[in-house]
């Protein structure tokens, strides 16, 4: 009985190997996309970009990433793709440091390393395609300003969700966001954790709005919680809803579940990087650089470093587009 | 004896409420109950937001979830088991019953009933891999944490599963009795597993099994056949809280319940249960999930920044078991 | 060194040991104890299981310290406090489970903790060609970057030895080396010992197998319940003479096993053995009968009843129940044919220590209190009562954790567990073990009494004089087979023992 079950599972793993090794039998070209983690909404659009780029040119993509948001798996996925020896990888780096060795070793090897959304700045990678997180922050803290902007409240108060604390991401998104308010009359006063999960990112937002009714913002500098129906936050529609013109909403990210909360005006402001650009740029670009041809678009953009210092990285700008309440229905047209 | 049997009607009502509440006092639950009581004095004591029904119904419902996938791996390492797959198999298994329900269109009551269906098998998986070809629970589960993911992953191709409706959200949204169904939920099953702990024979033979294996083994039970058992009704409550949380939140993402394994197992832990075996019970695990979400709900009502969540849960796991050894020790 | 060596009389041994004794809470381990060892002579020591021996030598290798007596290292006064002071003084012990680690290398092993460095790292290649040359000594001529999990049972006694030989031991003790060996295996490590006696090695040797010690020893120590009974000279003795001196005491009268009718057969056993272990043991019990199984630690005793108990796989052979054949795969399959065993581990393999003295007297018999699945706990709680009652189980109550009761008490508490299941065979291993006097003798009296009430009742027990009182008949097993069969009147110390021993 024992030995049965571990021949037949034997034998469907080997039969599956054959399949594969197969349908690897001529050496294709292939560009290898590597996200910060599987599953992660945010990325789907890139995916989405990678796909459409592999159909346009003619080229075989991949879309790998680790189960979570970790570095060193990251690392891991990454020399699983030298092994296999792909022609290009583009990856949205998990930290900037932690990656740039195996990022050199790659290019190294022959592969044309690019990087997407989150740059490893001082590694041998050719290009970054991307709106740096810092800047997106930046420009949250901007819209926050300008919602405010006709405002008489002498001081306005904000709370901010983040995801797992240290996340180099949202660390640079909020630095830029705290930078943009630096000196006027928004502060944060307070910031709640959620660990890259859903479910605690309402629970937090839900319970701190129940408790603190007169908060006069949230800025999310990741869109967790809106990837669920409005229904899951009761407390969160009630303060929005109870003064629009006073309780506004800055938040990073959009997703498709998000236009249900603009609908009921639970958004003000949200900030989209271009994720669909950032994946098809990407694969185009390699592509180009493989075949010879020049990479399009690149221009040096300031790039900060993990200390908060900034340099000039040779970028392709995607851009990030800011969905309003006033303009949102034109965006989730497409 | 004889003057026991004289004893008016009365004087047994008092007696049997005296020997009640000395038998609750004597419980291993006791002392970790007042751990939780000094929280909610404290806490109703400093935050007037703690006060309202609104927060507390919301805090039990937050932690309803824990507390049943809690009840689930708390019969696992009664038996002296362990089951890293908790988060992973709530992952999937809402992921599933949400599939069911808005892309095949089965109704809502079979779509999670497929959903816990799902969990019992990926436990019984679980529990094959530790009776029959004798891996240890932390290696066996360990490989169901990221075979179920990615399961996870593959099927919804990362995608989270949106478009549900009234029907299966009344699980994780709806109220009975102006009380969320959630609560109602933890309630139920608590009060069955309870039962099942302690009037049944099965629920004799699990402490028994956790005390000692080979003992129990040699008085004639089929303790393969308890493992199984445990392992798979876990994967039905892990699967049932999963379909909750994808229900109160209105959809199913295939990264739900990453890490969940450590708080249901901290809520497990800070309840009395130990991780050799042989101890537990399901109201301790409800207050250790009630601790956790009551710490949660605190941390955030007293603006405590979120890098210092972490930092004091760990403390409440280190105090409670302290405690617990220190009752332990005294016997 | 060397000049010791010379100086080394005749008349004085190389190890003397006088006035040893040794207490261990409620026993007298060691008694009084003389020991001695020349250079150059294989002093074989013998001794039931318990007599002693171990003792004693874990007192010459610093595992235990002694309570009185003094130990002489060529006449001198010697300080044995650790196991490094008795390496230091030439002492090395070869226990019966090897000290080797299995997953490194010989040459690993040989230099374990005292490797030789270079002048940084471990120097491999200086280790390994000394490690070649210690081997040879004992005759092994092999490559020694081969993982000693590779090597045969034969060769990694030979390891050991030549490990012990490399840190200059003058006295190797050896604790039944051959247990585990084959017999051409055997008779190569009598030539090794052999040749250490040419070379001025004084050896101790631990064995039950007589026909070693008259092949090699050159005297014979008989050790007794905790007292040196004589040291025979190995030329002048024989299997019968070592034998009764081993088993001779006397049997008192603490057991009065009462006559009990004895019927039909109800168990029977026929062929069983296991992989590796049992070969062909059959045997039966009638109704009314007590079955003594005797035979030395290590026979296999316990090991036939676990493969009948279905706990351990059989490769062979039949059950039969009152006539019929019936399948026993698991221990459920035991249980509902009326089978009821207890174990010799009573803590680890009896009882569940943390659960109370009712829910270790029901936990067999669940099933029969419950009505679907439901536990009726009227009936648990005076089941229990009956039992406690009936066996005279001294708890505060039923409630009281079984761990906190005395040996005797949960050992009557491990037995009702069985007599509520209404066992038809009851296999009791050790039943008296470690007990007070008085629960013996209670459990004895209760074995009469199941007896006269038609249970059938198998005994291991490694006390001759229990056997020998209680059982109707006897079965001697030696080494995974069954060695013969004696009848209560015919048996006696002396003819069990030696079925037991060769």
């Amino acid at each position: 009985m024992k030995r049965l079950l571990l021949v037949t599972m034997l034998v469907v793993l080997v039969a599956g190997g054959l399949l594969f090794a197969g349908g690897a039998k001529e050496k294709e070209r292939e560009i290898a996309v590597v996200p910060q983690q599987l599953g992660n909404v945010v990325f789907l659009p890139a995916e989405e970009g990678m796909k459409a780029a592999g159909k346009d040119l003619g080229v075989k993509v991949l879309w790998e990433a680790p189960p979570k948001a970790e570095a060193q798996l990251q690392v891991e996925v990454m020399e699983g793709l030298i092994e296999r020896g792909v022609a290009g990888i583009a990856i949205s780096c998990n930290h900037p440091d932690a990656l740039q060795g195996v990022i050199n070793r790659a290019v190294a090897a022959g592969i044309v390393v690019t990087t997407f959304d989150a740059d490893s700045p001082l590694s041998d990678r050719a290009f970054f395609a991307g709106t740096n997180n810092y800047q997106a922050g930046y420009i949250s803290g901007q819209e926050m300003l300008r919602l405010y902007k006709d405002s008489n409240k002498a001081r306005i108060r904000v709370a901010l969700l983040e995801g797992i604390p240290g996340a180099f991401d949202i660390e640079s998104r909020k630095r830029g966001f705290k930078d943009a308010i630096a000196g006027s009359n928004i502060e944060v006063v307070y910031e709640g954790a959620c660990d890259d999960d859903v479910d605690k990112s309402v629970i937090i937002v839900e319970d701190y709005t129940r408790a603190n009714p007169n908060i006069d913002a949230w800025f999310m500098a990741g869109g967790w919680p809106y990837i669920v129906q409005p229904g899951a936050m009761p407390e969160y529609t009630k303060w929005k809803q109870a003064d629009p013109v006073n309780h506004k909403v800055v938040t990073l990210d959009v997703f498709p579940s998000s236009e249900a909360f603009f609908d009921l005006g639970l958004i003000d402001s949200a900030i989209d990087q271009d994720f669909y650009q950032m994946g098809y740029l990407s694969v185009k670009n390699i592509l180009n650089i493989l075949d010879g041809k020049p990479v399009e678009g690149l221009e040096d953009i300031e790039n900060e470093l993990d200390d908060g210092s900034i340099i000039m990285v040779p970028s392709i700008d995607t851009g990030t587009k800011i969905v309003l309440l006033e303009n949102y229905k034109d965006y989730f047209k497409d | 004896m004889v003057d026991q049997r004289e004893q008016t009607v009365v004087e047994k009502g008092s007696n049997f409420l005296k020997k009640w509440g000395l038998s609750v006092i004597r419980s291993n639950s006791f002392r970790i109950f007042i751990v939780m009581v000094i929280m909610c004095v404290a806490m109703w004591l400093v935050s007037p937001p703690f006060r309202t029904a609104n927060n507390l119904l919301s805090v039990a419902k937050n932690f309803s979830t824990y507390a049943i996938a809690g009840i689930g791996v708390t019969l696992v390492i009664i038996t002296g088991g362990i089951d890293l797959s908790i988060g992973s198999i709530f992952g999937l298994t809402g992921v599933i019953a949400t599939m069911a329900f808005v892309k095949f269109n089965i109704p809502a009551v079979p779509a999670v009933l497929i959903g816990l269906i799902a969990g019992g098998l990926l436990g019984l998986i679980n529990g094959v891999f530790i009776v029959k070809f004798n891996l240890p629970p932390f290696i066996a589960t360990l490989g169901m944490l990221s075979i179920a993911r990615s399961i996870a992953y593959i099927i919804t191709k990362g995608y989270p599963v949106v478009g549900l409706s009234k029907g299966i959200l009344f699980l994780g949204q709806g109220e009975i009795l102006k009380i969320p169904t959630p609560i109602w939920l933890m309630v139920v099953i608590a009060i069955i597993f309870s039962i099942f702990l302690n009037k049944t024979i099965t629920g004799r033979r699990i402490y028994a099994l956790g005390g000692n294996e080979e003992a129990t083994k040699i008085s004639g039970i089929n303790t393969d056949r308890l493992k199984l058992l445990v392992y798979s009704v876990g994967g039905v409550l892990y699967a049932f809280s999963g379909i909750i949380t994808a229900s109160k939140l209105g959809v199913g993402q295939p990264t739900a319940g990453n890490g969940y394994e450590l708080d249901a197992i901290a809520a497990v832990v800070i309840g009395g249960a130990s991780l050799t075996g042989g101890a537990g019970t399901i109201a301790g695990t409800i207050i250790g999930a009630a601790i956790m979400g009551i710490l949660r709900n605190a941390l955030v009502l007293l603006s405590i920044r979120s890098h210092w969540q972490q930092f004091v849960i760990g403390w409440v796991i280190l105090i409670a078991v302290i405690l617990d050894q220190m009752r332990v020790a005294k016997k | 060194m060397s000049e010791e060596k010379k100086k080394k009389g005749e008349e004085t041994p190389f190890l003397a040991m006088r006035g040893i004794y040794k207490d261990f809470p409620g026993v007298r381990a060691l008694d009084d104890v003389d020991f001695s060892v020349k250079l150059g002579e294989v002093m074989a020591l013998v001794g039931e299981n318990g007599a002693g021996k171990s003792t004693l030598m874990k007192i010459l290798t610093g595992v235990y310290t002694k309570d009185a007596g003094e130990i002489l290292i060529e006449g001198e006064d010697a300080q044995i406090v650790d196991s490094a002071s008795a390496l230091g003084l030439g002492i090395s012990m070869i226990y019966q489970e090897l000290n080797l680690i299995p997953t490194t290398n010989i040459a690993e092993n040989i230099f374990l903790g005292r490797e030789i460095r270079g002048r940084v790292f471990v120097d491999k290649k200086e280790m390994h060609r000394q490690a070649k040359e210690i081997i040879k000594m004992v005759g092994l001529d092999i490559d020694t970057h081969i993982l000693v999990q590779d090597l045969s049972a034969v060769q990694r006694q030979l390891i050991e030895i030549s490990k012990a030989l490399s840190v200059n031991a003058r006295l190797i003790i050896m604790d039944e080396p051959t247990s585990s060996l084959t017999e051409t295996e055997t008779e190569l490590l009598l030539g090794i010992i052999k040749e250490l006696k040419k070379k001025d090695v004084a050896i101790v040797y631990i064995t039950h197998r007589m026909k070693e010690i008259f092949e090699i020893a050159d005297r014979v120590a008989v050790m007794r319940d905790g007292k040196m009974v004589t040291i025979l000279d190995g030329d002048k003795t024989d299997t019968s003479e070592v034998v009764r001196h081993m088993v001779g005491r006397n049997i008192d009268t603490l057991f009065d096993k009462e006559e009990a009718p004895i019927t039909d057969v109800v168990l029977e056993v026929e062929g069983v053995s296991t992989k590796g272990f049992l070969k062909d043991v059959s045997f039966n019990v009638r109704r009314g009968e007590i079955l003594g199984f005797a035979g030395l630690v290590g026979a296999g005793r316990s090991e036939v009843m676990r493969a009948i108990f279905g706990i351990d796989k059989r490769e062979s052979g039949v059950i039969k129940m009152n006539g019929e054949e019936i399948t026993i795969n698991n221990t459920v399959d035991a249980l509902n044919n009326h089978i009821g065993f207890l174990p010799e581990d009573r803590k680890n393999q009896a009882l569940v220590l943390d659960l109370t003295v009712r829910e270790n007297i029901t936990l067999a018999c669940l099933k029969a209190l419950s009505k679907y699945n439901f536990l009726d706990k009227k009936r648990e709680k005076a089941l229990s009562e009956e039992y406690i009652e009936r066996m005279r189980i001294r708890t505060p109550s039923m409630e009281q954790k079984i761990k906190n009761l005395s040996g005797g008490n949960q050992q009557k508490v491990a037995i009702s567990k069985w007599l509520a299941t209404n066992s038809q065979v009851l296999i009791l291993d050790e039943p008296t073990r470690g007990i007070d006097v008085g629960s013996k003798k209670e459990i004895h009296t209760l074995m009469s009494d199941l007896a006269k009430q038609g249970v059938a009742i198998i005994m291991i027990s490694s006390e001759l004089p229990e056997i020998l009182g209680m059982s109707d008949r006897i079965v001697v097993m030696h080494e995974g087979r069954v060695k013969g069969e004696l009848m209560r009147e015919d048996a006696t110390q002396e003819n069990i023992m030696e079925m037991a021993i060769s």
